[in-house]
């Protein structure tokens, strides 16, 4: 009898299925996430240039390194005042040819995790070998470096030194105002343990966030899917992609009337179809005539006496993390040309230097600043704030040349035990 | 706690499933608990208020039916109450700016009146639902016996902040027929498909067309007649998506709870008169204003001017119910006289021959249509423009069509493109899209066409929706813009 009943049973669970569209959908998205999560459906269009994999390819060389095995001796981390020098000094290094082209930002710097320049003069000049990893993000703020930090310690892994290149910028940035809207941000606050969101005070909405995102990789990524798609569309119609773009090319249509050079720094040669072309390499630096401090301008003005203070206060989180986990802390004061120092209120200046030097101690970390022996000018940089190779090399040569001759930071770096392996971070009950 | 937001996401399905799991008799109290506390997620305070004219109403509707004598009197009374309660939370402020400038304009100075009055939310909606209550009781229609029920009936969380408007022997006689019924799937079938629908329509278009819009509005005296219109256009479809997507959400929300709202909106902008539009646009509303305005005042009884009078009547108070500002009202003397020239052009129409044969050609039809759509996208202008000095010039601009207007010359469409980079592109398409879907959308609405679609083509669009939904939704979604009312 139960032979008899069965099929028919099962026949009608699946008419029911088959009839309604609440079970065919819930079954079709759980389908759908299975299958996006899997094959990461943007990788398909990586050739476009358009995909920002990982959320964006600024920060997409952030997980793979935490979750790896190595454990580098020195961590080193800043913005793209610490990339773009490191890379052109290990492009010198090797006698690569470097390249000033956008395809070699995108491909090479930013997704760069060496500092082998700076690792070698570590080496000559403290008599020891260390590995450097360079988790240095082009367009990120304090904040950022103090979750990079939070989240490599909670990865497992511990560095003898971190070294931390730091500028006004990353204490005063106006497009990047809010810390929970950064795409470091976005990419490491998914990789959040459970213990995170007791630690930290957490709004309601970023709570639900993360607990949507554990469930839908589509919503987890959901910014990725947009940039690409909107990318798509604004390269298909011809239209920039947002406002920010808007206004960089109303710029480049004004300086191209007035017949003065454009003012991107980077060039973006593209084939006919609109996507950045790799076979049209541009290896040769533009005259440095600081187009950026237009930008730096809106960066900088008007000051945020708010954000500055919050950025302030990661610092000092920074530095008490690194404290907790006896890690000593190289601070960098990265030079900026002088031109792009002018644009910050004399009063901000002073702040800034007082609040480092002031936390400085309070931690005890090092500061160094390559600006007490070198004079930099713009014939070191490749526009207002970014060093060239021979820039890069002072700065980079005077920061290993002070660390080795500092005695007290050697000690209490032989202290750190190095731990072994990595813990992927993971959702616990995963 | 707006529709589109991560709260109600939670909520919903939590309400949903308390109410099938409990007991019967415990259904509509959790109801009407979950419906004041998402009242109260707004502001706490005036739940006293929407509580009091609930019960208020509820004795007077109760007292009306049993009268033997004096029903005129109870039935003024219970009506003026309700008013007078709109009248002060919502007019107030009106009313004394605007004494204030009559005054300063007799005296040559202004004084300072100035009343300080919160808008309680969803006021307008459910104190139109409670007039009309009175008034099927007055008419010998059955009260509501059932003190949950009826307070249901004007707290029901779906349809309490901005409609449809309901009508309660209908709301009664449903929510009463659930006592027999379990959960189907077909609730659900029928339901989130509606949702998602109304969340696409408000966060994929609505929320997307306001930023257009918004800029439009900023400094509107810098552009020129092409984009006052395309901006006039963002905005027929951006209300229109967003009115019709809470609509839809409502809908889709209240069939969870085996409750079915009519239709409030039926494809509004293939109306091919202003008469046809306002059968199409906010039904509910326009069917409210009929049966409890335009009909007591005399409807279409007393002649042709009397007819017209009310008419104008009707659609000046209908204006005044958006808000409280003259704007609304200059929107709705618009509407009024645009709904008396069609009446009028229609008795020219009839008695003329080939006027009348043209108007049976489809040329006719589809001017009609055009014309209409922007009849309608002008009144628009009054109704999105606060200052009245500002949409009079808008207009002005609009109509006067100058196409080489002075600020074109300095590439104005060239801004907007820079500034908009897919959106004006996306509005284009879509003006154009729906300006042409008459036939082929109307065919398959008539024909039931997405109802009768297989349950796995239904997933698939679902589906993709949802995914759309959760890529495109922005971060900070706007409320919609009927909760102001």
């Amino acid at each position: 009898m139960t032979n008899g009943t069965t099929p028919g049973k099962l026949k009608r669970l699946a008419t029911t299925i088959a009839g309604s569209t609440t079970i065919l959908m819930i079954g079709m998205f759980i389908a759908a996430e299975a299958i996006i999560k899997e094959v990461k459906p943007l990788r398909l269009f990586n050739h476009t240039g358009l995909t920002t994999i990982n959320q964006n390819f600024l920060v997409a060389k952030l997980p793979p390194c935490m979750s790896a095995h190595e454990n580098p001796q020195v961590l080193l981390l800043g913005s793209s005042l610490v990339l773009v020098p490191s890379v052109r000094c290990d492009d010198d290094f090797y006698k690569r040819k470097t390249r000033y082209d956008r395809w070699y930002y995108r491909n090479v710097i930013d997704e760069y995790t060496k500092a082998d320049f700076f690792q070698n003069e570590l080496a000559r000049q403290s008599g020891k070998q260390r590995n450097v990893l360079d988790l240095a993000v082009a367009a990120s703020i304090m904040s950022d470096q103090y979750l990079i930090l939070k989240k490599y310690l909670d990865s497992g892994k511990s560095p003898e030194m971190i070294v931390l290149g730091i500028a006004p910028r990353d204490f005063l940035d106006n497009l990047r105002q809010d810390p929970e809207k950064t795409p470091t941000y976005s990419i490491l606050a998914d990789l959040t343990c459970i213990k995170d969101l007791f630690e930290q005070k957490r709004s309601k909405e970023s709570i639900t966030n993360f607990a949507l995102g554990y469930f839908s990789d589509v919503y987890k990524n959901r910014g990725d899917y947009k940039t690409f798609l909107t990318g798509y569309t604004a390269r298909v119609t011809g239209h920039p992609v947002d406002l920010y773009n808007a206004t960089k090319e109303m710029e480049k249509t004004a300086a191209a009337t007035a017949s003065v050079p454009t003012a991107d720094l980077i060039a973006e040669p593209k084939n006919d179809s609109g996507v950045l072309d790799n076979s049209k390499p541009i290896y040769e630096a533009r005259k440095n005539n600081l187009f950026d401090l237009k930008e730096y301008r809106r960066i900088y003005l008007p000051v945020n006496n708010q954000v500055f203070k919050t950025q302030m206060s990661y610092l000092d989180k920074f530095l008490a993390l690194a404290q907790s986990h006896e890690i000593p802390v190289v601070l960098v004061e990265m030079p900026v040309t002088k031109e792009n120092l002018a644009l910050l209120p004399e009063d901000i200046k002073a702040r800034f230097e007082k609040k480092v030097a002031m936390l400085a101690t309070k931690y005890d970390a090092k500061i160094v600043k390559p600006l007490d022996k070198h004079s930099f000018t713009t014939e070191d940089f490749e526009d207002s704030v970014h060093l060239n190779g021979k820039g890069g090399t002072r700065v980079f040569s005077y920061v290993a040349e002070e660390i080795g001759k500092d005695r007290e930071l050697a000690a209490r770096s032989m202290k750190n035990k190095t731990a072994v392996g990595s813990l992927p971070i993971r959702w616990p009950f995963q | 706690m707006l529709f589109t937001s991560l709260d109600y996401l939670l909520f919903l399905p939590v309400v949903v499933t308390l109410f099938w799991v409990l007991p019967l008799k415990f259904r509509l109290p959790m109801l009407l608990a979950a419906s004041w506390f998402f009242y109260m997620c707004w502001n706490p305070a005036f739940i006293l208020l929407i509580v009091g004219m609930t019960a208020a109403n509820y004795m007077l509707g109760n007292i009306l039916h049993n009268a033997q004598s004096h029903r005129k009197l109870i039935f003024g009374i219970g009506i003026t109450a309700n008013l007078l309660c709109l009248g002060v939370f919502k007019y107030a402020t009106l009313f004394v700016t605007s004494a204030a400038s009559v005054v300063g304009l007799v005296t040559h100075q202004t004084p300072d009146w100035h009343v300080n009055i919160i808008l309680p939310l969803a006021i307008s909606f459910f104190t139109f639902e409670f007039i009309h209550y009175l008034f099927e009781v007055y008419r010998g229609n059955k009260p509501v016996d059932n003190f949950v029920l009826f307070s249901l009936f004007a707290a029901f969380f779906p349809t309490q902040i901005a409609g449809p408007i309901k009508r309660y022997p209908d709301f009664v006689a449903q929510m009463l027929s659930h006592r027999e019924k379990h959960p189907t799937l077909k609730m659900f079938d029928e339901g989130l498909p509606l949702i998602l629908i109304g969340l696409a329509k408000k966060v994929l278009f609505a929320d997307n067309l306001a930023v257009l819009v918004q800029m439009g509005l900023q400094e509107p005296s810098s552009y020129g007649a092409p984009e006052l219109w395309l901006f006039a256009y963002a905005f027929a479809f951006q209300i229109y998506f967003d009115f019709s997507g809470y609509t839809d959400i409502a809908r889709g929300s209240a069939m969870l709870f085996g409750y079915k709202i009519p239709i409030n909106f039926n494809m509004p902008y293939i109306a091919s008169n202003m008469s046809d539009f306002w059968h199409r646009w906010h039904i509910s509303l326009s069917t409210w204003l009929r049966d409890y305005l335009f009909i007591p005042l005399g409807g279409s009884r007393g002649g042709r001017w009397m007819t017209n009078r009310n008419l104008f009547l009707t659609m000046a108070l209908g204006g005044l119910w958006h808000g409280a500002s003259w704007s609304f009202v200059v929107w709705g003397v618009y509407h009024g006289l645009a709904l008396i020239i069609h009446r009028e052009f229609t008795f020219i129409r009839d008695k003329v021959e080939w006027l009348k044969s043209f108007a049976q050609t489809k040329v006719f039809h589809v001017m009609s249509l055009l014309l209409t759509f922007h009849v309608v996208c002008v009144g628009w202008v009054f109704f999105r423009v606060e200052n009245i000095g500002t949409a009079f010039s808008i207009v002005k601009r609009m109509v006067f069509f100058k196409p080489i207007y002075a600020a074109a010359e300095q590439g104005q469409f060239f801004v907007l493109k820079e500034n908009m980079p897919v959106v004006v592109p996306v509005v284009m398409a879509m003006v154009a899209l729906l300006l042409i879907q008459n036939w082929p959308v109307s065919y398959l609405n008539t024909k039931q066409y997405f109802k009768k679609l297989p349950a796995p083509v239904k997933a698939v669009f679902c589906t993709a929706l949802l995914f759309a939904i959760i890529t495109f939704t922005p971060d900070d979604s706007k409320p919609f813009i009927y909760f102001q009312f």
